[in-house]
């Protein structure tokens, strides 16, 4: 019962959380309902909700990462600079459109507007309802296929959310994260939790709510929105849609709770600004927001798009210099880059502390380990051919149907130049050069080179639905001519109807065995192991220390049930958790070190000490299945 | 006349079956084969795919409600943890078997000319299907089957209207 009471306490938190986010939107949607503006049909209204939504998450991470420089970062100091945010709304709303609603003033002169436009909303909508379904119920259904972390704790617990946790538990705690911590990036989601912490809230509960309930939604209006842009019939939107959705490559990570999902919403935000930004005044300087809010949200997400905004660009500016009137695009591109700068200054602010302090600075400088790396995997040829067919085939799981149909759709337009789609193939072959490199881990700026499936499944859905719209609007005929050249035959024949249907067939083909496939043991074929013991452990040492205590566990990547050290921090953190290799010290040196650093507790493996040993030593021991506690008596 | 009429009837009646039905049962197997090779043409080429008709009743099961059962795994290949699994039919069954009804009722929309079509279409496939999987004893529940059959006329009733909508337009 508890249990369920805090999980409504929870939810209406949130709920009211993201109506704070949407309440911009909703003001203004009621000035266009009243207003019988020319505007409405400029910008639509789903699109004006949606940009808000994401302007206000990258508001949210810039006052979070700037109250973070000063050390100030609390929930007061936050819902203070929020309210400043929306005071500063009003009033612009109000000089923009106060008067014009003043002399509308009257009451009933009020509700009789709203009530007719509200009226005629509902009619455009009864004459497109199969339309509005449509959408709606796809939305529903993005929302589902992410659905199973909600249900369980397990899909939390295994989308590695110990970082995040454990930086939101300083911010909770501590009010900042301690410089050890800090890397030249933002930290606006961690900043998000560790303030929905302070709320009382449960940690797991958010990170499982974030991804589903909110991002997914996102995530599937923006590819909604593009495919729409692309003026594609609806039966490829909705295919398209459904590739991108149920694409295994996006499963894999879909169900994971981090960051960098903001990151790929934000970095496909992007790619859809760029096909209007030129007919907009504000549209660059929204690209610049949102540019910069990647960074604020997930850096190693905004390498790709920066480096192919930069090409984009370039390849503008060089078209104009030829023609001599490259002064927008040049006035666009200064707009970008100073807004994107805006946003991300209080991680220039923090980068520069930081490199005057020299402590973390030099520490992430990783450029001798890369040269040694580097060195490694350029010695041993076959490993490198080995590693670029397993990347092949990861990029092929489930989707090569997708895959080579996007590839045909890139080439026919290449030829054909029918779908302004250039950005999505300039993005899809960024990103299939930055696979296939082997040292993709080096350019992407993280270790794990396949995190690039998520945006990988992106431009492939895009295109391959671009595809099907080519082979619905162009005849393919097969033509057979006699040599010679008395006898004049010439047959032909027509393979579009075969082609459409053979595409429709591997298409629905991939939707359903990708729907499956995001279900591995749906035949209960694998066998798992658990790992509650862990987490008992550590709640124990949690309710028997405090937030001051130092915790000794073993170095980071201690996996044998999941990275020890990880867990710990995630779940302890403000406490101090000192990774060192207890695996090889004698227990009286342990007992030593502990007594001398004036650590409290320390997590083991049963495994890699023998208790006889330990109680010798003079340790208080606990078990947890296969984990010890041990603390000095 | 009349027999050539009727023969004209005839063979539009069995093409519309062999549309729709065979259709069906095509995007069965291929969906079969791709969810066996775990989607990776590369490993049925190189032989690592094995195709089991047990396994393929156990696949069409689960279009039947067949409750499914979850790994939750961290995906990175260098240190994939493993958790207990969890049960959760009511996604399982959302996402995978209303994936495969919808699918084929928009097909069906698609493809009918008339109301009565997208009818007799939809009990086709479903009968089809549910004949199939009684015979071999997996049908594993009456409420999400026909809760399927609901998915079915509902997406292939939309699809037509849709069709018939884009084309008025």
């Amino acid at each position: 019962m508890q249990i369920i009471s805090e999980l409504m306490i929870g939810f209406a938190l949130l709920i009211i959380w993201f109506l704070v986010l949407t309440l911009p939107v909703g003001v203004f949607i009621f000035i266009l309902l009243i207003e019988e503006t020319k505007d409405r049909n400029k910008f639509m209204l789903v699109e004006y909700f949606y940009f808000s939504v994401i302007v206000g998450l990258i508001y949210l991470a810039f006052i979070s990462d700037l109250l973070l420089v000063f050390h100030s970062l609390n929930l007061v100091n936050y819902l203070f600079s929020v309210t400043i945010c929306y005071m500063s709304y009003f009033l612009v709303v109000y000089v923009t459109y106060g008067k014009r609603l003043m002399i509308k003033s009257k009451f009933g002169y009020l509700l009789k507007t709203l009530s007719s436009s509200t009226l005629q909303l509902l009619i455009r909508f009864k004459e497109n309802r199969y339309h509005y379904l449509g959408l709606l119920a796809i939305i529903i259904y993005s929302i589902i296929s992410r659905l199973p972390g909600p249900l369980s704790i397990s899909g939390v617990l295994a989308s590695d959310p110990w970082t995040i946790m454990g930086l939101g538990n300083y911010i909770k705690y501590l009010g900042y994260i301690p410089e050890e911590f800090i890397y030249n990036i933002g930290v606006g989601y961690e900043a998000l939790l560790g303030l929905m912490f302070t709320c009382g809230l449960d940690p797991l509960f958010i990170t499982k709510f974030m991804q589903p309930v909110i991002i997914q939604p996102l995530i599937t209006i923006t590819v909604l929105l593009f495919l729409k842009k692309l003026k594609l019939r609806n039966r490829y939107t909705v295919l398209g849609v459904l590739l991108f959705l149920l694409a295994p490559q996006l499963k894999m990570e879909g169900e994971i709770y981090h960051p960098r999902n903001l990151g790929y919403l934000l970095a496909f935000a992007s790619i859809y600004i760029i096909t209007f930004y030129r007919k907009y005044r504000f549209a660059s300087l929204l690209l610049g927001i949102i540019v910069g809010g990647i960074w604020l949200y997930h850096p190693p997400t905004a390498i790709p798009i920066i480096l192919l905004l930069l090409i984009y660009f370039s390849i503008k500016l060089g078209k104009g210099i030829i023609k001599h009137s490259c002064t927008s695009e040049l006035k666009s591109l200064i707009e970008i880059l100073l807004m994107a700068f805006f946003v991300i200054s209080p991680v220039f602010t923090r980068a520069i502390m930081l490199f005057v302090t020299e402590t973390r600075f030099y520490e992430v400088s990783i450029v001798s380990y890369v040269a040694a790396t580097v060195k490694n995997e350029t010695s041993d040829w076959f490993t490198l051919i080995e590693n670029t067919f397993k990347i092949m085939e990861f990029y092929t799981s489930g989707g090569l149907t997708t895959f080579i149909f996007a590839f045909l759709a890139l080439l026919l337009n290449l030829k054909l130049k029918k779908y302004s789609v250039n950005f999505i193939s300039l993005y899809f072959l960024i990103l299939l050069f930055l696979g296939f490199n082997p040292y993709t881990r080096y350019i992407w700026g993280c270790y794990d080179r396949y995190r690039f499936f998520v945006p990988f499944a992106f431009p492939e859905a895009v295109l391959a639905s671009v595809f099907m719209q080519y082979l619905h609007q162009y005849k393919i005929k097969l033509r057979f001519e006699n040599q010679d050249t008395h006898a004049e035959k010439k047959r032909e024949q027509d393979l579009s109807t075969i082609l459409r249907s053979i595409c429709i067939l591997l298409f629905v083909s991939v939707v359903i065995s990708s729907a499956l496939l995001s279900y591995q043991s749906v035949f209960c074929r694998e066998v798992h192991a658990d790992d509650e013991d862990l987490l008992e452990a550590i709640n124990f040492i949690k309710e028997h220390s405090n937030i001051n205590s130092k915790i000794l566990t073993y170095p980071p990547a201690r996996d044998v049930k999941g990275d020890i050290y990880e867990i710990a921090f995630g779940l302890l953190s403000p406490r101090i958790i000192i990774g060192d290799e207890i695996l090889l010290m004698a227990p009286q040196n342990i007992y030593d070190f502990m007594k001398t650093e004036g650590i409290e507790y320390a997590l083991l493996l049963k495994q890699d000490q023998s208790v006889k040993g330990l109680v010798e030593a003079g340790f208080k021991l606990q078990e947890f299945g296969n984990y010890l506690v041990i603390s000095i008596r | 006349m009349n027999s050539k009429n009727s023969m004209s009837y005839c063979y539009h009646v069995l093409a519309f079956v062999a549309k729709t039905v065979i259709l069906t049962w095509i995007i069965l197997v291929v969906s079969y084969v791709m969810y066996e090779a775990r989607g990776s043409l590369v490993s049925l080429l190189k032989g690592e795919v094995q195709l089991d008709v047990g396994n393929f009743i156990k696949f069409l099961a689960i279009f039947t409600g067949k409750p499914i059962y979850i790994r939750i795994c961290i995906p990175y290949l260098s240190y994939p943890y493993n958790f207990i699994d969890v049960y959760e039919p009511i996604s399982s069954m959302l996402l995978c078997f209303s994936t495969f009804w919808v699918s084929c009722g928009i097909i069906l929309g698609q493809l009918s000319k008339t109301f009565k079509e997208v009818i007799f279409g939809a009990v086709l496939q479903f009968a089809t299907l549910l004949i199939f999987c009684i015979s071999f004893n997996c049908v594993y529940s009456v409420a999400s089957t026909l809760i399927g059959f609901l998915l079915l006329i509902v997406s292939a009733y939309g699809s037509y209207n849709f069709k018939i909508v884009g084309e008025t337009a």
